[in-house]
């Protein structure tokens, strides 16, 4: 269970960074926001698109070597799925797919959270520089 | 493990970091929570799922009759069935060349010499057949459908399926002698469905 939530955080956080990193995106969306920090809503669009298709990728290549781990035993007698098999795999995509899930809820929360820490700290910065935020 | 939680870290620090820091205003970031809403969140579009989008191998997509019959020819019902025709055929096959072997019919008390017409054999052959027919039937059903309904259970598949279900099934068969009947035809079951299964695999 812990290395498939490992997996699966992994393959939202380290996949997120790692494109943004390589393709400069940083600069690029920094050109289009307002003083106060906020995102264009179509720019944050765009750049969920081009993520998506990497990260679903990433996500099914990750799904479907842990499933196949965790169900398919390396002894093949035969060229057909069995029924264990089957039903097998079929909970683990359910449960791996409930977890990417709520991970991302999650991932969500948190950010909107510290966005709201930065947001404040920059604001009391703003207003007294002298001061400790 | 140690690695993806690492990175778990490293993500969240990252995004964090101009927390603590509080860059100037001009220092560009990325509003996290907005691209992660059109991404896994609330605003994410429906995508048409399937391996030739995400990176596998592109399958023609099956029809929904496609499914449903396969998704019938897999379900435990449909097994006990099969099994269930089969061990009428074998039993009925079984019992007419018992009943070629171990005649008992047409036995006159006042003439014990005489031998059984063949109206009086096909008879007994017949009967014989029939009753041979419905118990492999019905034991055949039972057993498939426990073990096809363990497996199920259990999502593996293995020679313990075989076991256990031989097991509920000599076990219901000889519960009707009795509980110690039930418990013997438990035992034997499940050591002949061993024996079975360590021969097919």
């Amino acid at each position: 269970i812990l290395k498939v939530r490992g997996e699966a955080a992994a393959g939202i956080c380290v996949r997120n960074r790692g494109s943004e990193e390589r393709r400069g995106l940083r600069s690029e969306a920094g050109a289009e926001q307002h003083g106060d920090g906020d995102m264009d809503p179509m720019k944050a669009q765009q750049l969920a698109a081009e993520l998506e298709v990497e990260m679903m990728a990433d996500m099914y290549n990750r799904m479907t070597n842990a499933c196949h781990r965790k169900c398919v035993p390396p002894h093949y007698k035969e060229a057909e799925l069995t029924k264990g098999e089957s039903v097998c795999l079929d909970r683990c995509v359910a449960k791996y797919l409930d977890l990417h899930e709520r991970l991302g809820r999650k991932l969500t929360e948190l950010s909107v959270q510290d966005e709201e820490m930065m947001r404040k700290a920059a604001i009391c910065l703003k207003v007294s520089p002298a001061e400790n935020c | 493990m140690a690695a993806s939680t690492g990175a778990a870290d490293a993500a969240a620090s990252d995004s964090t970091g101009p927390a603590s820091s509080v860059p100037n205003m001009s220092s560009p970031t990325i509003q996290y929570s907005m691209v992660l809403e059109h991404l896994i969140g609330e605003k994410r579009p429906i995508k048409d799922l399937s391996p030739g989008v995400m990176g596998g191998l592109p399958v023609p997509p099956k029809s929904d009759e496609q499914k449903m019959i396969e998704r019938g020819m897999e379900s435990c019902a449909f097994k006990s069935v099969l099994a269930c025709v089969g061990g009428f055929v074998l039993g009925g096959a079984f019992g007419v060349f018992t009943a070629g072997i171990d005649t008992n019919v047409g036995f006159d008390p006042k003439d014990p010499l005489r031998t059984p017409t063949a109206r009086e054999v096909l008879k007994d052959m017949g009967q014989r057949g029939m009753s041979y027919a419905k118990n492999f039937a019905i034991v055949g059903a039972m057993f498939s459908c426990t073990e096809c309904i363990i497996e199920s259970h259990r999502g593996k598949s293995d020679w313990k399926n075989a076991v256990y279900s031989g097991c509920v099934t000599g076990g219901a068969i000889g519960f009707r002698a009795g509980l110690k009947a039930g418990v013997l035809g438990c035992g034997g079951f499940a050591a002949f469905s061993a024996a079975i299964e360590y021969y097919l695999r």
